[in-house]
Parts: structure tokens; sequence; C-alpha cells
């Protein structure tokens, strides 16, 4: 069958004749007539040629008798000379003469019309029959053609019978048909699983896969479509290799982190995002369901024609067109449920109390009241349990499209609404777009806006530190949140006497009792004009601009769950900000593309420019009237009210060669020069070139004896693309006005200043080199198709932002072109398709072995951060010869046994029996183990970075039933768990219950170190005792889906019911809430957070029902 | 195609460079130096646990990051140190700024020659506070951006910062007026500058050079002692005849914290630190009951209870002090009494500084952090006189001087006089006198009793971690993490 499949782009003929029509100027024949009457030499001529007449046989005219002699004469002159004798007219419109009677003498005696060969037929596919619409029917070598209408059915005109059709389908082999005199055609279609991603979308246009020179990643909308995904960014998680897509924790509304090809920089800068032609910084705002693909440009060679902009990839989107002939309505509305996937295991009251009580006993000082001799047996909170729920999704898309000859139009809607599995947490998103093209001969015009609304409730206040005790109720005897149990009598003991715990809060009540509310409009469009001037030179105008408008609204009204520092609120504070943004983009292009023989050329140039300014006004202010009044201006006091103005530009012109010989050779070579505002003059131009050749080995004749391998292409680029991550006014200098100093026997705040920004002036563009190679083919009669890359990327001029020593009085991280960072990496992507009668089956895999490193750091001291605590620890380490942000610190080697082991370790603190005995690595300056516990004793404990990531893709069609199962997984890289800080060694908060777990005397036999307070051995250190390995292989996605028969008719073409569950399941080792982590939100730097989890929103599994419906 | 949408100004803020051109500018500049000592990371706030909550008098509850350097535990990644040494250091960076720049600002002479004396007096005073607290410093007193390898600053050697703030001490003299109007009341003077320059003889067992610098202020008759103790202690005497420095606060109904910023707080709200429990959202900590029972060793002339240990102390106790016209009796916000508060306790909580008559407040924190205005007195004339006293009496014994200057302390508030004294007096009376006016760590520091007085006796640090983490040499603070991460050259502390 499979081969019938292959073989079967044959042509089913009609038994009708065509034949172009000649003129009558052309047809010479010899007549020879005497007195007989005109209908009867019609009918001679008619015997005589092709042609036919067309008369009312009651025409008293035909009667009239007319005498003629021609001898090879054109039929023209003999039609004139009738027309004279007998007071008649002709036209001819192709095969047939009309004859009517002449109205006039004046009028011309003689018209001739000759039209093309009107050819119909159907298109159907070769493997079920079925009708294909939207096939591209034209005529070779021509502009014209048509599409076939939903039935699979198209109709045109061919100039003569020896034009040549040609139809072509996306994910179909081509077919091309010489028209020769048959009229009607019913032509079959191969699926042509080659050719899947037979265009892909490069920068400023679209080129054949065969084509390709760099690498490029694609995503289209049949894939996407297959899933809801809460974010447009995770729809390629998995998909391509070289691409790292990270869901940063379980929140709602939490964003994506994309890095391509490792991370490349030292800023939390991630890829430019080009939608529909504008750049912006993320995809967030879209539907993930209007997408029609998505493109990521790996590689200098095809991330090069965005220069400035590209050093950490480029993700270009276009969504969704309408198609020519067909109109269509397609609705998808889903519902859900989601639940955790796991919980810690944190300490009950009788637990965390033992666990204190021995801490304190340890310690040598007295039991806390609460723990001890005031403990109550009829208080257990268990916060984690009162904060999860289940918590349902919604999901709803609408889409019209459809057009014509001149015009199509895409116009949808989706509402996304999802509640928080953790209470007092949701996320909503509601979108408009619309997608026009007009088309006019030379002339086109297209048009895209998408409308987007989010409204995101984040509950920040769960699983952090200083929250409830076990020990302590969630509600008071009112109902009321509570973080304290003491009755509020005078004399009564502190929180800090009673339990021990200076400062307690109740996350739950804190996120119940604040309105949090981040409101974010967003416009986001671009309308192009393109006009053919000659044939094949294109000047193309694209205006594009993104705006928005956020509201960040924080109201957290007066409360009083304890008297500590974070359990109370005397008055009401309201925190408020909106911020404007706009961005403006203006883009020139000029395109040529011509054919020289087997020489193909395409060169694009351009000229754009970019302006994006934030404007921000905020108000801080305090008590209000009421906890009811929530605007700023019923405030009593005005704390501050933070505003900015920041204003960026960017200019460039670009240009890019493709040079193509007889489809073997190709050849690339882009550069684009940008100036950025961030930069001092003389500093902000960079030229970013790339260059890239491909070699099409399946076209030498060499190979054209193998059949095996086909589509074999060698490819080979190098390229610089640059970034400039640097705060906008990095490099102004400022004073600070506001360093006031009450003064004078009125104690008026005099006026201050001070400089308390440092700058560095001289910084400039970041540069990253790449070198890919690349290879892909398919075999297995094309049904295998494989793509390879390695590639070396070397970052250099990085700019690190350092916080200088504060000895400096600066408070500011001042940039610094200093660091160096290679990526090296090699990805494989393997598809397979097959179908076995009504069984279609595909199979997409992938994988990616990245390698990053600091190669440089100049000047730069290591970057220590990754903090886990508001205790100040951190846990990574950026420096020479290691991954960006590398866990760093001591090795646990157990724990000491007696307190001689102890002392003779000579650590730096002073640890005792039970302590956690770390490992004498080295001594100052390099030298070998010293005997001591100290400082130089720390060493690189492992990388936030996945050595390893892996996606697999399957799915199946069967009859009506369709199943996709997504798994992916990363390996080699390790968590820093900070659960584990907060469950063995944080004096502030609840312990896990492990913690029961610790060495004494009696339990020596054991990972876990002897409770403590007080610490003295600073077991809590950064050390390997909170990393875990972050590995993870998981059923990310599972769907099934059933498409009801006998529906397609008229008006409903299509109802397909469905299920889905994400995050079925998840293999990993890891004892934190899930592995996939993240970065840490502490600090301003997350990219050295990479990896560092503290556990603050638990990951969903989710069951979904959803029906899809088409019109 | 045009550059000109590349050139982007900064439209925030104004720019160094149209900077130090007048008098005006200097004065701003000055006020700025100033301003660091109103931060929440400095004075208004966190410095009190680098100091009085090291001591042996301060009992703090739990254990957090702030109170584990009064457990010895101040290791470099706390946050709270790094604060206070961060705001110490911008008072020292804006100095060397205005040493730099200002002399070259054509202005009145006089008005220059105050406003660099008292550029060097900030540098001077903040290296102190840095060397006693960290004592391995960088000593930087150049503009940052003049310094050529900014990579290669070191650690100075302790005494080269000693000398540094010596000789800043010694132009401050020599360039700081006498007195300001009243409208720039607040600003040092050569008063505070000579009773500075003393108190760093003193901490460096140069006697002499100390008693000499103490003279100067003793026989300075703008300075006295105030009639009333108290009046040491509330925003309605503040900069007084006793006031040789206090910083400036202002309770304006701004509570935000920070500092170089619009709107900050700029009061005392280091208070809800003292307060005792109920009355503070802090939980802050109790007073050391020796320190009690010290104060009840003896009698006023009349038999009574140490009026100082009313102001200082909020104990449980009936009696009641007659001073200077008031009847002192243990209370505290809104007049409570002990028994109202605290029955059928004894734990013994601080009183001194919370303004509780001035402000008529319920409690530390009603109106939020900064509602306080109460200036913090750092130097005034009676530990100038103790000073003096102890320095003389490491010269000369219990000489007339010495018992002169340590008596008018003591008859202030009706103490008996000594006859007689002995070091261990001077250091009494300093408790009495000075507790939680940020000394008597640094005292007991300088003293080298730091062991003795504090890690021997955990019981003084019971509500929270105990001693048990002290190593020789944590007497001093661990460096900022901060600084050892951006600069390889700057180490740890000795015993981190």
């Amino acid at each position: 069958l499979i081969l019938q499949a292959f073989l079967s782009g044959m042509l089913l003929a009609s038994e009708t004749k065509a034949q172009k029509a000649s003129s009558v100027k052309e047809v010479r024949l010899s007549l020879h007539v005497s007195n007989e009457e005109l209908h009867e030499v019609f009918k001679r001529i008619e015997a005589k040629t092709s042609f036919g007449f067309g008369y009312d046989e009651k025409d008293q005219a035909l009667s009239q008798k007319v005498s003629l002699s021609y001898e090879n004469t054109p039929l023209a002159d003999i039609l004139l000379d009738l027309s004279s004798k007998a007071s008649v007219k002709f036209r001819q419109v192709d095969h047939t003469i009309n004859v009517s009677q002449k109205d006039s003498q004046k009028s011309e005696p003689l018209e001739i019309i000759i039209q093309g060969i009107k050819v119909s037929g159907r298109v159907i596919s070769a493997e079920d029959g079925e009708g294909l619409p939207g096939v591209n029917v034209t005529i070779k070598g021509t502009a014209s053609g048509t599409i076939t209408d939903i039935e699979g059915a198209f109709s045109l005109e061919v100039p003569s019978e020896d034009a040549v059709l040609v139809f072509s389908y996306v994910g179909f082999e081509p077919q091309e048909v010489l028209v020769g005199d048959q009229t009607n055609f019913e032509i079959q279609l191969s699926p042509d699983y080659t050719s899947l991603e037979e265009v892909v979308v490069i920068g400023y246009g679209t080129q054949k896969e065969s084509d390709l020179t760099g690498a490029v990643g694609q995503v289209k909308s049949d894939d996407i479509d297959k899933y809801t995904y809460p974010d447009a960014a995770q729809a390629i998680q998995g998909r391509m290799a070289g691409v790292r897509v990270e869901a940063n924790g379980g929140a709602p509304g939490a964003n994506t982190l994309v890095t391509v090809r490792g991370n490349s920089t030292l800023s939390d800068q991630g890829p430019l995002y080009v939608i529909d032609g504008m750049f912006t910084n993320s995809m967030d705002m879209l539907n993930p369901s209007d997408i029609e693909s998505i493109s990521v440009l790996k590689d200098a060679s095809a991330s090069a024609i965005y220069g400035s902009r590209a050093a950490n990839g480029v993700v270009i989107v276009t969504t969704k067109k309408g198609v020519k002939g067909r109109t269509t309505i397609d609705v998808d509305v889903s519902h859900g449920i989601q639940e955790t996937v796991s919980t810690l295991d944190w300490a009950n009251a009788r637990q965390y109390a033992d666990i204190v009580n021995r801490a304190r006993d340890n310690d040598g000082n007295p039991r806390f009241p609460a723990n001890d001799s005031k403990f109550n047996p009829n208080i257990d909170s268990d916060i984690q349990a009162a904060s999860l729920r289940t918590a349902p999704v919604t999901n709803a898309n609408i889409r019209f499209a459809g057009g014509n000859e001149n015009a199509t139009f895409s116009i949808s809607a989706n509402h996304y609404d999802q509640e928080g599995i953790l209470k007092e947490s949701s996320f909503q998103r509601s979108s408009v777009r619309s997608f026009l093209t007009f088309t006019k001969n030379r002339f086109k015009l297209e048009n895209t806006i998408g409308l987007t609304r989010t409204v995101n409730n984040p509950n920040n206040y769960f699983n952090k530190e200083r929250d409830l005790l076990p020990t302590i109720s969630i509600y008071d005897a009112a109902g009321n949140f509570s973080a304290s149990d003491i009755p509020d009598t005078v004399g009564a003991p502190s929180i800090g006497t009673h339990y021990g715990v200076g400062n307690i809060t109740n996350s739950l009540g804190l996120a119940t009792l604040e309105d949090r509310t981040i409101t974010k409009n967003l416009l986001i469009g671009s309308m192009n004009g393109s006009y053919e001037i000659i044939n094949g030179l294109t000047y193309k105008l694209n205006l594009a601009l993104e705006a928005s408008a956020q509201n960040n609204y924080t109201f957290r009204p007066s409360f009083s769950f304890n008297g500590s520092e974070v359990g109370n609120q005397p008055f009401a504070e309201l925190k408020e900000t909106n911020t404007n943004y706009l961005s403006t983009l203006v883009e020139h292009t000029l395109n040529y593309n011509k054919s020289f023989g087997t020489h193909n050329l395409d060169v694009i140039a351009g000229y754009t420019n970019q302006l994006a300014n934030t404007r921000f006004l905020g108000a801080v202010a305090r008590r209000f009237p009421s906890n009811d009044i929530r605007v700023a201006s019923a405030a009593e006091e005005l704390s501050s009210m933070p505003s900015a103005d920041l204003t960026k530009a960017i200019q460039s012109v670009f240009g890019r060669v493709n040079y193509t010989i007889d489809n073997k050779y190709l050849f690339t070579a882009t550069v684009r020069r940008d100036g950025s505002s961030l930069f001092k003059e003389g500093l902000r131009w960079g030229t970013f070139p790339s260059f890239a050749l491909g070699w099409n080995l399946s076209n030498e004749p060499f190979m054209a004896g193998v059949t095996a391998i086909k589509n074999l292409k060698l490819r080979a680029s190098y390229g610089q693309v640059g970034s400039d991550n640097v705060p906008i006014y990095a490099i102004n200098p400022e004073l600070n006005l506001f360093s006031e100093y009450p003064i004078g026997v009125g104690q008026d705040r005099a006026t201050g200043y001070s400089i308390t920004k440092g700058v560095n002036e001289n910084i400039t563009w970041e540069t990253t080199k790449t070198t890919d190679i690349g290879a892909e083919f398919s075999t297995l009669q094309g049904r295998l198709k494989v793509t390879m890359d390695y590639f070396i990327k070397n970052s250099e001029d990085v700019l690190v932002e350092l916080q200088l020593p504060l000895y400096t009085g600066f408070g500011n991280r001042v940039p610094f072109n200093t660091a160096s960072i290679t990526n090296r990496g090699f990805e494989f992507l393997a598809s397979y398709s097959e179908s076995k009668g009504n069984f279609v089956y595909n199979v997409t895999g992938n994988f990616t072995l990245l390698d990053n490193e600091v190669t440089a750091l100049g000047d730069a001291t290591p970057i220590i951060e990754g903090q886990f605590t508001s205790n100040g620890l951190k846990g990574t380490k950026t420096d020479v010869g290691q991954p960006v942000s590398s866990f760093f610190g001591y090795v646990v080697d157990g724990i000491y046994q007696t307190d001689a082991e102890a002392t003779a370790a000579n650590d730096a603190n002073s640890p005792q029996a039970g302590d956690l005995k770390f490992k004498d690595i080295a001594g100052p300056e390099g030298s070998g183990p010293d005997g001591m516990i100290d400082e130089n004793d720390q060493t690189y404990l492992g990388s936030p970075i996945p050595k390893v990531e892996y996606g697999l893709n399957f799915s199946a069609e069967y009859k009506g039933f369709d199943v996709s199962l997504f798994f992916n997984g990363v390996a080699g890289n390790k968590i820093l768990n900070g659960n584990r800080y907060r469950g063995y060694f944080d004096t502030e908060g609840n312990y896990l219950a492990d913690a029961l777990n610790a060495w004494t005397p009696e339990n020596t036999n054991t990972d876990i170190p002897r409770n403590t307070l007080s610490d003295p051995g600073f077991n809590r250190r950064m050390s390997d005792f909170y990393l875990e390995d972050g590995g993870y292989f998981r059923l990310r996605n599972f769907q099934f889906g059933y498409t009801l028969p006998g529906t397609q008719n008229e008006y409903l073409k299509k109802v397909r019911v469905y299920t889905s569950i994400q995050n079925l399941f998840t293999l990993t080792e890891y004892t934190g809430y899930y592995p996939e982590v993240g970065r840490n939100t502490r600090g301003n730097r997350r990219i050295f957070n990479m990896g560092v989890d503290e556990g603050a929103y638990p990951t969903a599994r989710t069951y979904r029902l959803g029906v899809q419906v088409s019109f | 195609c045009s550059t000109n949408m590349l050139d982007q100004e900064n439209p925030n803020a104004i720019t160094p460079d149209t900077f130090w051109r007048n008098e005006e500018d200097a004065t701003k500049a000055i006020m700025g130096a100033y301003s660091p000592f109103t931060h929440i990371w400095y004075y208004s706030r966190f410095e009190i646990f680098l100091s009085d909550y090291r001591d042996d008098v301060v009992n703090a509850f739990g254990t957090s990051e702030r109170t584990s350097i009064g457990s010895f535990n101040g290791v470099s990644t706390g946050n709270g140190t790094k604060w206070v040494w961060s705001a110490m250091y911008m008072c020292v960076t804006r100095a060397n700024e205005i040493l730099a720049n200002v002399p070259d600002i054509e202005m009145d002479e006089q008005v220059k020659n105050n406003i660099l004396g008292e550029a060097y007096f900030i540098r001077a005073f903040n290296y102190f506070n840095l060397v006693n607290n960290w004592r391995n410093v960088p000593l930087i007193t150049t503009p940052i951006g003049d310094i050529e390898s900014p990579n290669e600053i070191t650690q100075a050697d302790p005494e080269l910062v000693w000398q540094q703030i010596i000789a800043d001490l010694q132009e401050a003299q020599k360039l700081l007026p006498p007195e300001w109007s009243s409208d720039y009341r607040g600003r040092v003077t050569t008063g505070t500058a000579n009773a500075m320059l003393g108190k760093v003889y003193l901490y460096r067992q140069e006697y002499a050079k100390a008693k000499a610098e103490f003279q100067k202020v003793i026989d300075d008759s703008r300075y006295n002692l105030v009639d009333n103790y108290a009046d040491n202690f509330t925003e309605a005497a503040e900069n007084n005849q006793e006031s040789l420095f206090e910083i400036q606060f202002v309770a304006d109904g701004n509570s935000a914290w920070g500092g170089d910023a619009p709107n900050r707080g700029k009061g005392a709200a280091f208070h809800p630190d003292i307060a005792p429990r109920g009355f503070t959202g802090q939980d802050g900590m109790r007073i050391n009951d020796w320190v009690l029972d010290l104060f009840m060793d003896e009698r006023t002339v009349d038999g009574q209870v140490d009026p100082r240990a009313f102001v200082t102390l909020f104990f449980d106790s009936n009696e009641y002090t007659v001073y200077e016209g008031d009847t002192l009796r243990s209370v505290t916000y809104e007049g409570k009494t002990y028994q109202d508060v605290f029955p059928g306790e004894s734990n013994v909580w601080g009183n001194k500084h919370l303004d509780i008559q001035h402000g008529g407040y319920e409690s530390s924190q009603a109106n939020g952090w900064h509602q306080s205005g109460n200036n913090l007195r750092l130097l005034r004339y009676a530990d100038v006189l103790l000073m003096y006293a102890e320095a003389e009496f490491m010269l000369n014994g219990s000489s007339a001087a010495a018992l002169n200057a340590i008596n008018e302390v003591r008859a202030r508030v009706d103490m008996p006089a000594f006859t007689t004294i002995t070091l261990q007096d001077i250091e009494d009376e300093r408790v009495k006198e000075l507790s939680l006016e940020r000394t008597r760590y640094f005292d007991l520091l300088r003293w080298g009793k730091v062991k003795e007085r504090i890690v021997d006796n955990p019981q003084f640090k019971s509500e929270s971690a105990g001693t048990g983490a002290y190593k020789p040499g944590r007497e001093y603070i661990d460096i900022p993490q901060s600084e050892i991460d951006a600069n390889p050259n700057i180490d740890h502390n000795p015993g981190y």
C-alpha cells in the first residue's frame, strides 16, 4: 500500500478531447459555392475546418443565396466577403463562429475572440481518496493559477495544450501534468514525508528547506495545535534540538525561559522575538493556537541578519493567515482540572517541637515553652496542605478565516483562564488577533494586529521563610488568619520567648488578605506593503509597533497575625505602578530574486530603526481611612512616587545574498551593522557578518545511483552576532538628589546630593562568534529524516554586571566587557513517519549535548550568587573554566562522630560530634590538603545546566482516533534544593520531618547533622548537602482524540473530542516539588540563580477534556 | 543615516559634571555626606545590632541573622552587617569627594573650611566605627574615580587607619567652627572634633593626649552637663549644651525604609529594637539582670534609686525617685507600670531613648517605622567627663582631677561623690550613665574584656544562641562577603 502511495501520482485522463482554437485568420481553405443558401455554406465550412457556426435557424437572413470561389484563402477573408454579400456579421469565439444580422453598415463585420482551454478536475489524496482543499494549481512558468475548493475541485483556463499544470500542497509530493488534449483531470497526490517542512521561515523571508545553509529549527501549527499550552514558548519545548525551554516554576502566568544553544551572556536577556515582523522580548502575549510557525535561528548564518539582537538566538513567529477559497470557522474549547504533582514532608507540630527541643538541648539553652511546658497537643497546622487545592483551567478559541484572489483574512479570539493549584493565585489571558492580506497586481499589503489582556494574581508568599509553625493555628477562634496562639493579654509572652522564633507570619493569610493584580493590555501589530518594481525586484516597507499599558497593584490591608515584624502591619499600604511602553519599528527592504539558468540569486538589503520608550509612574501610599478604600489619593501618607522615563534606540542596515548553483551549491553571506543608543559615540556601532556554504550532495550526478539516502546536504557556517545587554543609561553618571539630612533648629530636611551610581562609559557590544557544521538527509524512502549540527559558539566582550565593593560607596552594578563564554554542542533531530492503511504515525526525537564554559572574566572577580535564603548564603560561582553559575561550596564527607574528630579537623568554625564533616581538599594558594577546613576547601559541586536534553514525540491516527505523547527530559545537571536549608538548618520556620532523623549519640547512622539552632559548626554553609541530581524524564503531554464520523457536511466539517493529561508522570530523584525549577527570583540577576530552587510554586498535573468543531 | 536617535539623553537625573561649581553645591555635598547616618542601614536602625546588641547589657530574643552577630556568629554572609558597612563607607566616599573637589570651588573661605572640616570629621568618625567593628578594613582617602587600580585596594594595617583618623580629626579641629547658627545646628564643631580625638587617643591608650583633648572640651564654656539627665534622651532637649555629636532625626510622617531616595523615613527606627515586649513589633531584647543589680547597689544622696535606672530601664519596682522636680518611677509607654504590663515577671527591659513622654505614643511602632524624631546622642559631655576621668586615672590614679570629673557626672543624678576610685568604678559608672548609647561593646573591646564579660557569660545571650560560636578573633565581625567576592585582595577576618 505504501508503495502504491508513492507510485500512484498517476494521471487519470478523461475522454474529452481538447484542441486549442485557431483564429479564422490563420485557417486557410478552398471553397467553391454557387448560389447556395447561407446555412448550406456554413455546413461546408464546418466540414472543412474545426469551426462550428452558431445561428438562429429561423433567421431569414440565412436563406440568402450566395456564390463564392476561393482557393487556399484565410477563412477570415471568406467571412468578410460573406458579410458584405449577406448583411450578416461574424463573431469567432474559440471554435464557434456566431452569426447575427448586421445592424449598420459601419459596424465591424468580423470579430475574433480566442479563449484558452478550460480545464477542470479534482485533486484527491492518494492515501484515502478524500478531496484535498487548498491545493495550489499553477500553470508552470506563469504566476497564474488557482487553488482547489473544499471538495478538492478546481477549474482554470490554460493558454494551450502545451501548458503544464503544477499541483502542490504542503506535505505532499508536488505533481506536474501536461494538459494535452484533456480538459478534465483527477489528480492523486501522495504524501511527501521529506517535505513536511518544505518552506522554512527565516529572517526577512522564507527559504526552501533544501536551500537552507543555516541552522534553523521550526515548529508548525500542526504540532502546536495538538496541545493546550499556557504559554506559547512552551510549544517549542523538547521539539527542537539546541533550544532549552524551561518553565519558571509552576505558577499560572509564570514566564518561560528560552535559551538557544547555551548561555552566552551573563545577563537575563533571552532571545530576540520577531512576531510578524515586530521585534520584541517575549511571545507570552500570543495565544498559542494563533501561531502558524515558530522558527528558531540558531547559528550565526541564520541569525546574523538580526545582528546586534541575535547573540541569544532569534525566535521568529508567524501567525495564521486566511487561505484563499475557504471560509472556515474553528472552535476549540477545553476544560481541565489541575492538582499538585508532589508535596513536601514537613514536620507536624509534635515532630517540630521534638526537633527544636533537641536543638535547644544540644545548644545548652533552655527549651522554648511552646515546644515544651506549654506544648498544645490540640494544634497541628499544615500550612502547605491548607494552601494547595485542585483548580480548574479553561481554554477557548474561535477562529474565522477565508479569502479570495485579492484578500484573505483570519480573525481569532481566545480566552484562557487558570486558577492556581495554590490558593489565591490565578491567571487570565484574553486575546483577539487579525491577519489581513491584500494583493493587487504588484502590490501586496499585510496587516496584523494582536490585542492581549492578561490579568495575573500571583501568590508570592507560599513556602517562604518565616512562615507559620505547625505549633501555631492558621486561624484564630473567630476564624480570622492568625500566626500566634498567645492570648492577647497583659503580660503575655512575646512570640520570641514563647515560640523561640522572632519572626513568624501566615503565608496563606497574607496571600488572602492582600490584593495583588498585574493587569497588562498589550497591542502588537505590523503593517507592511510591498511593490514589485520589476520582475523579481520588490520593495517593502514594514511599520510595526508594540504598545502596552501595565498596572501593577498591591494593596496590603492592615492586619495583625502576631506582634512580629513580618506578622503584622499596623496600617494599610498600597503599591501601584502604571507603566506605558511604546516601541516602534520602521523597516525598508529591497529584495531581488532572479534565476539565470541554473543559477539563482536572492539578495535583500534593508534599513531599520526601532525606538522603545518606557515611562512609569507609581505610588507607595500608607495609612488609609479603611481597608476598603484602596486608591492612593485616600492615603494619609504618600511615601514615594517611583517614576522614570527610559528610551532606547537602535538603527541598523543589513544585507544578505543567497546564491545557489544548480540546486547543488548554496552560498549565503550576511552582514548587519547596528548602532545602539546604550553605548557612547565611537563605541556604539557594531558590524556583524556571516558566511555559509551548503552542498546538496544528492543532486550530484555521482549520487544519482544512491537511493537509500536522499536529500543529503552538508552545511557549514561562520558568523558573528551581538548583544547590547545593559540597562538603559548605564553609561550616564547621575547625581542622587535625595541624600537629605535634617538640620537646624527646625530639623527641616536639607537638600543633599551624592554620587551613588558607578558607571563605566567604555562599554560596547558583546560579540558571539559561531561556527556550525550541519548535515541532513532522509532515508527509508523519505520516511526517516535526520538533521545534525555541531557548533562552537565563542562569546567575547561579554558584559559582566559587577557589584563593586561596597567600600566604593556605590550601590549599583556596573557593566564591563570583560568575560568570554564558550558553548559547544551537538544537536540531533530525527523524524520518522509511516502510514499503514488507516494507521498513520509519526515519531520525532531530538537530543542536545551542551558544554558551557566561562573562558575568561578579565578584570572581573568571580561572580558569587545563587542566594537561597534571606540569611545571605549563596550557592553559585561563575568563574573561568566552569559553566556559568556552577554550584560552589564545601564537600560533605559524613558526620563527625566524636568531638575529638571534630576538633582535629581544624575547622575555622567550632564543629562538634554530630556536625557535618567537610572534606579537606586544599590549602592556601592551590596547595594540597592542609589539615584545616577553611575557605580553600570550597570547590565546584556541579552545574545547573543539563549536559543532555531530549524530547520525544509520538503521534498516531487510526480511522477517527488520534493519540499524541510528548516526552522530554534532561540529564547531567544539579539542583540546589533550598528546602534542605529550610528543612534542616533555618531557625525561623518549620523543619522537614526528616530532621528528626538527625545525628544523636544514639542515632549515628544518618546523613542528617545534629539538631542545633546556634550552629557553631556552621553546618548550613554552602555545600553539596543541598545538591541533588536534577535529571528527569517525563510524559509532558498525553492526548487522545476522536473525530466523529459522518459529521462532514456542508455546514459542519469536523467534530473532534479529546482528552489530555499534562505531566502524567515524571521520573526523577529530586525531592523538591518539581525538577523543572527555572531560576530563583531572589536577586536581580536570575541567570546566576539557575537551578536554585526554594520550592516556591508546585507544578501541576492537568487533566483536560476538550472539543473541536470546524464549520 | 542620521545618528540623532542614538543620542538619548537621560531625562531622569542631572549629571555630576555640572556639580562642584559653587558654595551651594558644596553645602549640598556635605549634607549628602551626613545623610547616610540617617539611613535605616545605619544609626536609624541597624547599627544597634553591631553595638548594643553585641554587649553584655542586651540579651536579644530569637535566633536571627541580626542577633547572630551578638552570638559571635557574625559571618561574612550576614546581610545586616553588610548594610552598616555599606552606609559607613558611603559617608567615607562622600567625604572623600568633598575633600577632593571643594578646595577648587571659588566660595567664601570660611564656609569652605567649615565644610572641609566636617568632611574630615565624617571620614574619621566612620573609620573609627569601621576599625572597631571590623578591624581590617580598606583605607580609602580619595574619590574612587581617581584611584588608578581600584582592584588593588587591600585591607589596611589597622594602625594606618588609626593614624588617618587622628590626622583627619586634627584637620577637622583646625577647620571646623566652634559653633553653628541656629539654622545649621546639628553640624559638627571644633568641640566635636576635640572630644572625638580624645576618645581616639583613649582607645589607643595614649592617655596624656586623650586627656589634653578632653581638657579642651572641658575648658570650652559652651559645653556643660544639662541639669536633667533625662534631657539627653528627649526630642524636646535636642542639641543641648551637653551634646557634642548627635544624629539628627526627624519624624515627619515618612516611614519608608531606605536612604538616598525621596521621602525615606529619617526617624529613630531603632526604638522598636529597644522597647519592651508588647510595645514593639520587633520582639527585640531584654536587659540582663546584672545591669539593674548594678544600679541597685547604691543609692542617691537621698537614699533613692539612681534616677538613671528609671531613665534607662523598665523593671519591676514600686520605688520612686524625686529628681529635678519630677517623681521618677518605672513606667513605660502610656505611663504603664511594670505590674500593669508584666504581672508576676521579673525581666528587665529597655527604656532609654524611647521618647515616651514626648510623643505620647502607645508603643514604639504605633505610627510605624521612624515614628520618633528623637536625636541619637553619640558624644555627650558626660561621656567626655568619664573618659577624662579614665585617662586621668590611667595617668595619675585616683587623682582629684579624676574624682572631680566622675563626681560631676554623679552629682548631676544626686549620686554621692566618690572619694577614691578604681578602674572598675569608672567602668560601672559608664554602664549606668551610658548604657544603650552605643559605647559599651567598644569599651569592652578596648579594655580587652569581651571574652571575660560576654563569651564567658553565655547566660547574657541566653535568649538567642549563647556564645558557643566564639573563637579568638571573633570580637570583630567578619568582612562582608560582598567585598571578598568583589576584590580577591580582601580577606576574611581571623577567626572566621
